[in-house]
């Protein structure tokens, strides 16, 4: 009865980030391009300025650059990379959960840094597979789509372990100062 | 302890984002129904892959950053 006293404000942390991801997974199943324009429309903005491209919306396929033959689909938009750096950073700060307001704060903090995290990393791995597309960088002959798939697994996972790592540096350092 | 056991050690923390990447890509897809599909079995290996790649990149990485230390360390 007290453990669940104690870590009540985690216990509710947890739940709350794990109905998140659920409901977000079940969400970007169905979702279209339209659906998903509050992270398709920024990142296209930012990969038009990394790339040099030019991508507009097109109305259900997603936003394409027709000079480059490149679209930025629902699929490219970052959900499940969303959704793993909200959960990641949410389980991270649950040892700080210790009250509501506490609590209310890291999770929107987790929410805000996973969406401006998507942004940077995914446009970073968009930007590699125009690269890789557009031949400049050179992928002999291998399997485009393989070759598409593995660099979205090591750029997602390398991404979200630096985010960590920033997050929990952040945090001990913020730690440090608090304890002082 | 050994010194690999040690550097192993102070990457425990790539646990969570690690387990968070495979319940995303991997636990949930298979709670789905995701694992009878043949691509998915090939998507799963290259996940568990990649996981491995990155602990061995990051555990190549702490090694170099010790080894630079203590030569750094032993010149002073």
């Amino acid at each position: 009865m007290t453990w669940l006293r104690e870590h009540r404000w985690r216990i509710a942390a947890a739940v709350v980030a794990l109905v998140v991801v659920l409901l977000g997974k079940q969400f970007y199943r169905d979702a279209t391009a339209a659906d998903l324009r509050w992270i398709l429309a920024p990142t296209a903005q930012l990969v038009s300025w990394v790339s040099g491209g030019h991508f507009v919306y097109e109305s259900g396929a997603g936003w394409i650059d027709p000079h480059i033959k490149f679209i930025i689909a629902p699929p490219c938009a970052g959900l499940n990379f969303a959704l793993a750096a909200f959960l990641a950073l949410a389980l991270g700060a649950l040892p700080s959960m210790t009250t509501a307001r506490a609590t209310a704060l890291r999770l929107a903090g987790a929410a805000a840094v996973a969406y401006v995290a998507t942004l940077v990393v995914n446009t970073t791995r968009i930007a590699i597979a125009i690269a890789m597309h557009r031949g400049t960088i050179d992928i002999g002959g291998y399997d485009r789509a393989e070759l598409h798939r593995i660099e979205g697994i090591v750029v997602y996972l390398g991404g979200l372990c630096v985010l960590y790592g920033i997050a929990r540096s952040v945090a001990n350092r913020s730690h440090h100062v608090a304890a002082r | 302890m050994s010194p690999l056991a040690d550097r192993l050690r102070s990457l425990r923390w790539m646990l969570v984002p690690i387990a968070a990447y495979l319940a995303i890509t991997l636990a949930l897809p298979i709670a789905n129904g995701a694992a009878a599909r043949q691509d998915f079995v090939r998507h799963a290996a290259w996940v568990l892959g990649g996981c491995v790649a990155v602990v061995a990149l990051a555990l190549a990485g702490v090694t170099i950053i010790e080894l630079v230390r203590t030569n750094l360390w032993r010149k002073r």
